[in-house]
């Protein structure tokens, strides 16, 4: 069961830095970002390109990755505030769905099933741990995505910008009549989020399959993850991917094992359940 | 600590929203992995006789493509039509990706036999069209031969495997693993695909009841490979459970991140899978990690049961199949293979029968192939013959295959061009 556990560390840090983006962006930008993944999926297939045309090196070629990722996430942000800035959340929500399907199209096209090396960005030996080796990228993952969790709530919370963006999640038709750039601020939001999803596909690539598909429904997992912070706490929704993480690896060898993409569903239908619990007993009496 | 900002209505809203979302996103996982649902890939224009419509539904898009397949069945007609076609027939061929679906599947096998009028299925390789178009291929006397993911491919009386897959190849690696690797603790890790599992059962009982000893053997039988899932849990979970041999049923991708995921966690132990795991790219993607030892002690390195030829094979046909994929930049793999065999198999029962049937036609097709003679590729361990039963003899044997220095070698017990083949008899795929 412990060593179940910590298998569950390498996607649970996964789920849990694109849940901190997920949430990021709902507050921030008023959208579920649904094509979270396939953005850093593309943009991971781009170090491979690198390596391959251009015989960049790991370091490099990670770093071209990442850039790759804020571009990817600079052009969705543009298309977002040129045609759906004023647009609901539900309609919002709906084209990244549209951007999910067009970004699985190239990406599957690119790796088309064959298997790749990608760059490892932490390519050291793994930490044994109760006699289960887990990755030290992994790991790293976890720390960070939770510190992320924390750094950006803080930085909401404190910060002048933060507060513009605070601002602009919540009027964004008067943010921009006293001055904030909300256009930018958007823009500037999805690279962010196309960084931070980069990089978390980017740890677990060198151990996950290589087929697009896979990598771009990560997001998922994510979803439920962020539903347990409510879509608002980023450091629950970070902890919660890796809880989901680890509930999966617990599920996976069970006898449900063949059930194991269940797992966010449950959660969120639970997560959902238990918030409208009160709703539902008032309008039973 | 939490941002006091949208409020709980808009919320509950949004998540309605991403609740329906969700479901289209589960549609879209299906239908968004390939842009090629359509016909393509004609090789033939025009000719003095009525061509012969052929065409090709396979899986290419999603987390278990098999994309080789149409460029190695195109490459075979290729070559045919460049030499006159048969009796003076062209061929022409299309294909299509069902993305692993059984609408998809349904709706292009419909597309192609009630619009297209193609006289048969050449190198289908797909997840759903064996069980989706079954009863729809005898209706209209389409033949089918091409590459079998799935047990239930291998009892049907229209649909003729190349391929030992998932049924003569899976007691062929069991064979194998036990009578030469004799391992102490096998963790089997199985494809995720409900239609299987029950045969797959009855596939393993009926091995040990022929095999007594095997079954303590198996320490861990689970249904969980699914290229959504990452594999570090399941290999994690061998090595709590002290296998020293992992057996997998998947493609290459999967097989590659398996290994590597191995290596992560600290689990020594041999990889062994059915020939879709036979990729030229897997040796260089593993590099060193798949040499025997790589993994500890334990691991006697990566195998595969190579259910065609290799590809090094000194065989003249198979020679002639790598030096004409090298001239049509066609990848020489398992999959490209299945597809070549597939459609040599067809050409070569089509130029036999070609002045008894009309070949032009469904049920002319049909006949000609149940009527065919065995025919020797030079791929297989025995000669393909569609024949008229309720199923197909099919080949029953695989080649098993080893990582070594770089490249994929002849296994140890093994002899470049013979194969193992099933001893005994197994029951019946699907009862």
């Amino acid at each position: 069961m412990v060593a179940d556990m910590l298998a569950g560390l390498v996607p649970g840090g996964v789920y849990a830095a694109l849940a901190v983006c997920i949430v990021l962006m709902y507050q921030m930008l008023g959208v579920v970002n649904l094509a979270l993944s396939a953005m850093g999926a593309l943009a991971a297939c781009m170090s491979l390109l690198s390596v391959r045309w251009l015989g960049l090196s790991p370091g490099p070629s990670t770093v071209l990755a990442v850039l790759c990722g804020a571009l990817i996430g600079v052009i969705l942000g543009l298309l977002m505030v040129r045609y759906f800035l004023e647009a609901s959340v539900e309609l919002r929500t709906t084209v990244t769905i549209a951007m999910l399907v067009g970004l699985i199209a190239v990406g599957d096209r690119i790796l088309n099933g064959a298997t790749y090396n990608f760059p490892n960005l932490f390519s050291g030996p793994s930490v044994e741990i109760f006699g289960t080796g887990v990755p030290i990228g992994s790991l790293i993952e976890v720390v960070v995505a939770i510190l992320l969790a924390v750094g950006v709530q803080v930085f909401l919370r404190t910060t002048h910008l933060g507060a513009q963006l605070r601002a602009m999640s919540e009027r964004p038709i008067t943010a921009g009549l006293l001055g904030i750039r909300v256009r930018t601020l958007t823009v500037a939001v999805w690279a962010f989020a196309g960084v931070i999803a980069t990089i978390a596909v980017m740890v677990v690539l060198p151990t996950s399959t290589t087929s697009f598909p896979p990598l771009a429904y990560l997001v998922v997992y994510a979803l439920g993850a962020a539903l347990l912070g409510l879509m608002r706490n980023m450091v629950v929704a970070a902890v919660g991917g890796v809880l989901i993480g680890m509930l999966e690896s617990i599920v996976q060898p069970s006898g449900i094992g063949r059930y194991t993409d269940a797992v966010p569903f449950v959660v969120i239908v639970f997560v959902m359940v238990w918030w409208r619990r009160r709703d539902v007993w008032s309008e039973a009496r | 600590m939490s941002i006091p900002t949208r409020p709980r209505r808009a919320i509950l809203r949004t998540l309605a929203a991403a609740g329906a979302a969700a479901v289209v996103l589960a549609a879209a996982a299906c239908a968004s992995s390939s842009s090629s649902g359509g016909a393509s890939g004609g090789t033939a224009s025009g000719g003095s006789k009525a061509p012969i419509k052929v065409a090709q539904i396979s899986t290419l898009s999603g987390g278990y493509p098999f994309g080789d397949v149409v460029p190695g069945t195109a490459a075979y007609f290729k070559l045919i039509n460049s030499q006159g076609g048969i009796d003076g027939h062209l061929i022409q061929f299309q294909s299509g990706d069902d993305k692993g679906t059984a609408s998809t599947a349904g709706e292009l096998a419909r597309l192609y036999v009630l619009q297209d009028h193609v006289v048969a299925m050449v190198g289908n390789t797909s997840l759903a069209d064996c069980n989706t178009n079954a009863n729809f291929y005898t209706a209209n006397s389409i033949a089918v031969i091409g590459g079998g993911t799935e047990p239930v491919c291998f009892s049907q009386a229209n649909w003729d495997p190349v391929n030992a897959g998932p049924y003569y190849g899976k007691v062929v690696q069991w064979q194998y693993t036990f009578n030469v690797l004799k391992p102490t603790a096998v963790c089997e890790i199985e494809q995720n695909d409900p239609t299987s599992i029950p045969y797959y059962n009855q596939l393993r009982a009926w091995f040990e009841s022929q095999n007594p000893g095997v079954a303590a053997k198996f320490k861990e039988i689970t249904y969980t490979n699914d290229a959504t899932q990452n594999p570090t849990p399941a290999v994690a979970h061998a090595k709590a459970l002290g296998c020293d041999l992992v057996e997998l049923s998947t493609v290459a991708p999967n097989m590659v991140a398996f290994v590597k995921a191995a290596k992560a966690v600290g689990l020594d132990a041999t990889f062994i899978t059915l020939g879709s795991g036979y990729d030229t790219s897997v040796p260089g993607t593993l590099g060193a990690l798949a040499d025997p030892g790589a993994l500890g002690p334990k691991d006697k390195g990566v195998f595969v049961g190579a259910e065609l030829a290799a590809v090094n094979s000194t065989n003249p046909q198979v020679q002639l199949m790598v030096n004409t994929f090298k001239a049509d930049n066609v990848a020489a793999d398992f999959w490209s293979e299945i597809g070549w065999v597939s459609a040599a198999t067809f050409v070569d029962a089509l130029k036999a029968g070609a002045s008894q049937y009309d070949i032009t036609t469904a049920k002319g097709v049909l006949e000609a192939l149940q009527h065919m003679s065995p025919y020797t590729s030079g791929f297989a361990a025995n000669a393909m013959d569609f024949g008229s039963a309720s199923s197909h003899p099919g080949n029953r044997g695989s080649q098993m295959l080893l990582i070594k220095n770089g490249a994929w070698v002849v296994a140890p017990g093994q002899n470049d061009g013979d194969y193992d083949v099933v001893k005994g008899l197994l029951p019946a795929a699907g009862s």
